[in-house]
């Protein structure tokens, strides 16, 4: 059977035209880039420090919840922070918030932020080794705020970091 | 969300179709999760071109009814009700639960340059 994708931008769009959102006709502005930005890598992968970014909204139990995580309000979409995950971090330590965690993200969280994942490839010689940190965040829409304030302060932490390459698992 | 990434435009990019959530594959499937990752520092060397989107090969199952649950999830055919549209309670035995939430999708931007 050939592989069936759904078109999320027209059924999006057809869904908050129903729940009234966009009055103005307008609807929700999608990001639509013409070009994208790509730095060739220099150096072999086997030879790189590897990072990863996840949208699963994970902190450790120890750090500050997220906004209005405490009285379950979905208006945590709004928070543009992100937490820094230790690389050897257990899962029981950990929290998932994203709106997408669910039953097999609560069985095994790898499947959105692969931790035990990293560090076996890491012990396999895929790369080099792992970035001390990852990078935690929930998926938010609210992008001209995350690339203006939040970006800065991950590339700034990539730097001090000297992460070669950056894997990013959207959730 | 293939075609949100095709707007997006990511320098370099694979596409699991996968349900959300479940970015590195299946769970407890380690050879799985470990290809998705290895597919991924592959595509750090291989694609060239910015903006490449790989395919990667995996099903999440034979059919596609998981798609239609996504979309009913998203749906929320009822505008009336509040934002948690629906609570699921899933028991997870030795006395633990899971409570999923299924949220309307509302964007939470007020301004454009937001």
């Amino acid at each position: 059977m050939p592989d069936q994708r759904v078109e999320w931008i027209p059924f999006l769009n057809e869904v908050f035209r129903k729940q009234g959102i966009y009055k103005d006709g307008n609807g929700y502005k999608w990001a639509e880039n013409d070009s994208a930005p790509l730095t060739p890598l220099s150096k072999p992968v086997k030879e790189c420090r590897i990072a990863l970014t996840s949208g699963c909204g994970a902190r450790l139990k120890s750090q500050p919840i997220w906004e209005k995580e405490e009285r379950k309000d979905p208006g945590w979409r709004d928070d543009i922070s992100f937490r820094e995950i230790p690389k050897d971090t257990k899962f029981s330590d950990v929290v998932i918030t994203a709106a997408t965690h669910s039953y097999d993200s609560e069985m095994d969280p790898n499947i959105m932020i692969p931790l035990d994942r990293m560090k076996e490839m890491e012990e396999g010689s895929y790369f080099r080794e792992r970035a001390p940190y990852y990078f935690t965040h929930h998926g938010t829409w609210r992008r001209g705020k995350l690339v203006r304030e939040t970006v800065p302060k991950m590339v700034q932490r990539f730097r001090e970091m000297e992460v070669d390459a950056v894997i990013s698992f959207a959730q | 969300m293939r075609d949100i990434m095709e707007a997006v435009k990511p320098p370099r990019a694979l596409f699991l179709n996968f349900p959300d959530g479940h970015s590195v594959g299946k769970p407890f499937d380690i050879s799985l999760q470990t290809a998705i990752i290895r597919r991924a520092l592959e595509a750090l060397e291989t694609i060239t071109e910015p903006g490449t989107i790989i395919d990667l090969p995996y099903r999440w199952s034979d059919n596609f009814g998981w798609q239609v649950r996504a979309l009913a999830h998203y749906s929320c055919l009822d505008p009336g009700k509040s934002e948690i549209w629906d609570n699921e309670i899933i028991d997870l035995g030795d006395g633990r639960v899971h409570k999923r939430r299924h949220y309307k999708p509302v964007p939470g931007y007020e301004s454009y340059p937001d």
